[in-house]
């Protein structure tokens, strides 16, 4: 079965499991950026206009994945090392995800959306090198309108009409319907779950959740690819081994049962596994159950309960989390792009007997917060609910440089919030990041715990 | 006193402009030297080079004074409407309204340029959080912040969602600073699908056809929140009477371009015609001012056509522009290394073609608003430019990055791709900052560069 890898929460990786298709969520390593912007020799000459960083990066790509016929390449023979993605102005999460789309391992196709700019061309230049097929799935940012629904909709109609040239086929409504509940059920279990584990256990539940999983540095899906197929019912648990590599440069091995609280349907990888790590390396269940309806805050958990927000958390990103763990922080509530912040909405059940894909389109389109949207009030509104709920004292804000709609909220949140906010910005390619970033998170937990 | 168009100073416009008042010179009531706007901060215009026609005085004046006609129109009780990003749509309904004034705040990003960073705007939106990474649209944030530079609108209507973020991301901001922004979404435009129904736009692209009913329908929201705040309806009529205005404007400019581009040696300098370009988005606050303006320009170079002068050297290079600068000084530089304009896509060529007249106004108004060129891929847009740049005999292309601009980081090597693929024409990538001197010796050597290998290509 052919994966399609995608990176928005606005793509309902049900849909394309009904399709018969692998769903992936891709964490592309915004390091491997930096692999020729340290100067790596690029096969084939070096780059004349654009060329170091991310560009020649995706022209090395492109070269070993045998894409001779396209000129883009040739005009990156010649480096000019002044102008790096930095100085391009580059988003490091667009390149990132540009160097994975012509990986040796990239999923069958790409679905990208419309929500931020840089991706759209993103999936230009994509389809420029040729690589693998695009889908660009136009996410409209109003959202008050049935008229824009009603666009996501046919959005979602044709991206269904591109998963069968990908090899899918259009499920019948029961079928659509079987794979929306079953992918419902997943999500209802995993946040009823999330009242009664640790912290660190939701974080490693949540990357199982089938349409969270990151795959970090290659795009090998983790998912057993038959546990998505409409055909199937749940598969049973496996189990598996991954690694991460730590911000110290350990390789740290994970071992993980796949079997938690009915989400035996997520199999098993051999690629790292941010959250798993993560989750292992802070130890399991350190803490009393969370209660429902009652802050974490108030439960045995060590640690100072914090908010993440912001864009996707790329591969390299779980150093970070680690160094909040150990710095005496705890991540209660997860708003990054991903995480339960851009979960939808429980499906209506009415809608989905008359309607799946109005219902699927409700649970998506209606109720994702997200900051491309205009206006962005559902945002503040989700955060005006479980920041005082979950009891949040400091907020971490990661935004990937050059990415203009997180960057603009920083100074609104911070004022609006009353809560201390830590920006952790990621550049592209960056190696120093961690270390200066544990710095700043232990200084930043100070401050707060006083 | 010399009549033989040449490029000068500010000082030399001094003079030039005592002559022509001695010569009897006739100026509109904005009209005056070029020197008082310097008096008024705006001090780059001391590093330009400028047209010495009264057509070109008439153009910076009627540039130089748009903010007095806008605190004007607002004590004279006219409405004055915001328009953000979409770039030449709305306020061609604007102006369809009698009393209302249509404009665009985010015009302030040329304003740290043109008042060489005296105007604190930048230091505001630093404040704000709005810093260098974002690029110079943002002076917009601290325009509304100071108050200093246009009368704060009574309607903020901004176009989202195929846009560029920094715009988007700000005009969010302004919402949320007490600013309220009514939102209309322009999709990305997509290829049609094969049989699926699809529509012309104006220029070289298609759309498909529910596409262009989904703009028709956003729009119609603008319709009707302009109504509301102008009191009055909008006939269909009146409508179509403001889209014949509008296509004045753009044949007029469209006669300028085709006449400067094509003519040799060029009789309009890069600069004016970057200018005049311009005032087709909103007309520069006063559109019948804006005809009279265009149509003096047409007269000043048909003249000049006709006696076979121009400001620039025959042999110029003849090269394709790519996105405005911000700083205009970059245009001069072109010129100063050899080079001439001979056609330009400064991301607003959807607001040059003309709208459709033979259909239903508001279905002409999403045609037009859907061939914008930054809604669609960047590959169409390099098409787009391949097209121009042929018509227009272009021997090389210029593409100007704006700093920080989130459609920046990847356009400029696609365009260049597509250019180099299908023209076979030397490309160069510059970045142009709004204040460009301390990049003045490299800039001018990439231009240098770019002329003289286009020059040696016509060896070849």
């Amino acid at each position: 079965m052919d994966s399609v890898g995608y990176l928005s929460p606005f793509v309902p990786p049900e849909w394309i499991a009904a399709h018969g298709l692998y769903p992936v969520w891709l964490a592309p390593d915004r390091r491997g950026a930096s692999v020729s912007a340290a100067g790596h020799p690029v096969q084939g000459g070096a780059c004349r206009d654009y060329a170091t960083g991310v560009l020649e990066f995706t022209l090395q790509r492109a070269n070993e994945a045998g894409a001779e016929s396209n000129t883009l390449k040739r005009e990156l023979q010649q480096p000019d090392r002044s102008c790096t993605p930095s100085h391009r102005g580059l988003c490091p999460c667009a390149g990132a995800l540009i160097a994975a789309g012509l990986d040796h391992d990239a999923p069958a196709a790409l679905v990208l959306t419309t929500a931020c700019d840089q991706m759209r061309y993103a999936s230009a230049y994509l389809e420029a090198v040729e690589a693998a097929p695009v889908f660009l799935l136009n996410v409209p940012s109003t959202w008050q309108s049935a008229r824009s629904r009603q666009l996501y909709r046919e959005e979602l109609e044709r991206l269904g009409s591109f998963l069968c040239t990908l090899g899918g086929r259009a499920p019948t409504p029961e079928q659509l319907r079987a794979t929306i509940e079953r992918f419902d059920a997943r999500r209802a279990a995993a946040l009823a779950a999330r009242d009664t584990m640790s912290v660190s256990d939701w974080t490693a539940l949540r990357s199982e959740l089938p349409g969270t999983v990151p795959i970090f540095a290659t795009a090998k899906p983790l998912l057993s690819k038959d546990a998505c197929s409409p055909r199937k019912s749940d598969c049973p648990p496996q189990s598996g081994r991954g690694a991460a590599e730590t911000e110290t440069g350990t390789e740290v091995t994970v071992h993980r049962s796949a079997a938690r609280s009915g989400f035996s349907a997520v199999g098993e990888g051999d690629s790292p596994i941010f959250a798993a790590s993560a989750a292992d390396q802070l130890g399991k269940s350190p803490c009393s159950p969370r209660k429902s309806g009652q802050s974490p805050v108030n439960d045995a958990c060590d640690g100072i309960p914090l908010a993440l927000l912001g864009g996707p958390l790329l591969a390299g990103d779980e150093a970070l989390l680690i160094a909040v763990a150990r710095a005496g922080g705890r991540i209660v509530l997860d708003g990054s792009e991903g995480g339960e912040r851009t979960l939808p909405a429980p499906i209506d059940r009415k809608r989905l007997a008359a309607d799946p894909l109005d219902a699927l389109v409700r649970a998506y389109f209606d109720t994702i917060p997200d900051v491309f949207r205009r206006p962005n009030t559902q945002l503040y509104e989700w955060l005006g609910k479980h920041l005082p709920a979950c009891g949040v004292r400091g907020i971490l804000f990661r935004r990937n440089l050059f990415c203009d709609l997180w960057h603009a909220e920083l100074h609104r949140l911070r004022a609006w919030s009353g809560l201390p906010v830590l920006e952790l910005d990621a550049a592209a390619g960056d190696e120093g990041e961690t270390n200066r970033a544990v710095g700043r998170i232990e200084a930043f937990l100070e401050t707060v715990r006083q | 006193m010399t009549d033989m168009p040449c490029r000068i100073s500010l000082d030399a416009w001094d003079r030039r402009y005592a002559e022509l008042r001695r010569a009897g010179l006739r100026e509109p009531d904005y009209g005056g030297d070029l020197r008082r706007h310097v008096a008024d901060g705006d001090t780059r215009l001391l590093r330009l080079t400028f047209d010495n026609s009264p057509a070109a005085l008439r153009l910076w004046n009627f540039l130089l004074s748009e903010e007095d006609r806008l605190r004007q129109a607002r004590r004279d009780g006219k409405t004055l409407v915001g328009v953000l990003k979409d770039l030449g749509t709305v306020p061609v309904m604007a102006y369809a309204f009698e009393n209302v004034v249509a404009f665009y705040p985010d015009g302030a990003w040329w304003l740290p340029c043109i008042m060489e960073h005296s105007t604190g705007l930048l230091e505001i939106a630093d404040s704000l959080g709005i810093d260098d990474s974002f690029c110079p649209v943002r002076a917009m944030l601290g325009a509304f912040v100071s108050e200093a530079h246009f009368p704060l609108p009574d309607l903020l209507v901004c176009s989202t969602g195929a846009t560029c973020d920094d715009l988007s991301a700000i005009a969010q901001r302004l919402d949320a600073m007490g600013h309220p922004v009514f939102w209309w979404e322009i999709p990305h435009r997509r290829p049609p699908e094969p049989d699926e129904p699809s529509v012309a736009l104006p220029g070289i692209f298609r759309a498909p056809r529910s596409q262009v009913a989904f703009v028709r329908a956003e729009l119609e929201g603008v319709r009707r929140v302009l109504e509301e705040q102008v009191g009055a309806e909008l006939s269909e009529s009146a409508l179509a009477a403001g889209i014949r205005r509008a296509n004045r404007v753009r044949a007029l400019l469209a006669r300028l371009r085709k006449r400067v581009f094509t003519a040799a040696p060029a009789p309009m300098p890069a600069l004016e015609m970057l200018i005049a370009e311009m005032l087709a988005i909103h007309f520069c606050s006063d559109q019948n001012e804006c005809i009279a303006v265009l149509q003096s320009l047409v007269a000043e170079v048909d003249r000049r056509i006709a006696a076979g002068v121009g400001p620039l050297e025959r042999d110029a290079v003849r090269v394709f522009w790519v996105n405005p600068v911000a700083d205009l000084r970059a245009m001069n530089l072109l010129e100063d290394a050899g080079g001439r304009i001979c056609g330009t896509e400064y991301l607003f060529s959807h607001a040059l073609d003309a709208i459709p007249e033979d259909v239903e106004p508001m279905e002409a108004l999403a045609r037009a608003a859907l061939a914008d060129p930054m809604a669609g891929s960047p590959l169409e847009r390099a098409e787009r430019i391949c097209c121009d740049a042929a018509r227009f005999g272009a021997e090389a292309v210029v593409v100007s990055r704006i700093p920080g601009a989130s459609h920046c980081a990847l356009e400029g090597a696609l365009i260049g791709e597509v250019v180099r693929r299908r023209l076979a024409l030397p490309v160069v990538e510059i970045e142009v900052p709004p204040v460009a001197d301390s990049l003045e010796p490299a800039l001018r050597t990439r231009l240098e560069a770019l002329v003289e290998t286009a020059r040696s290509n016509r060896t070849q």
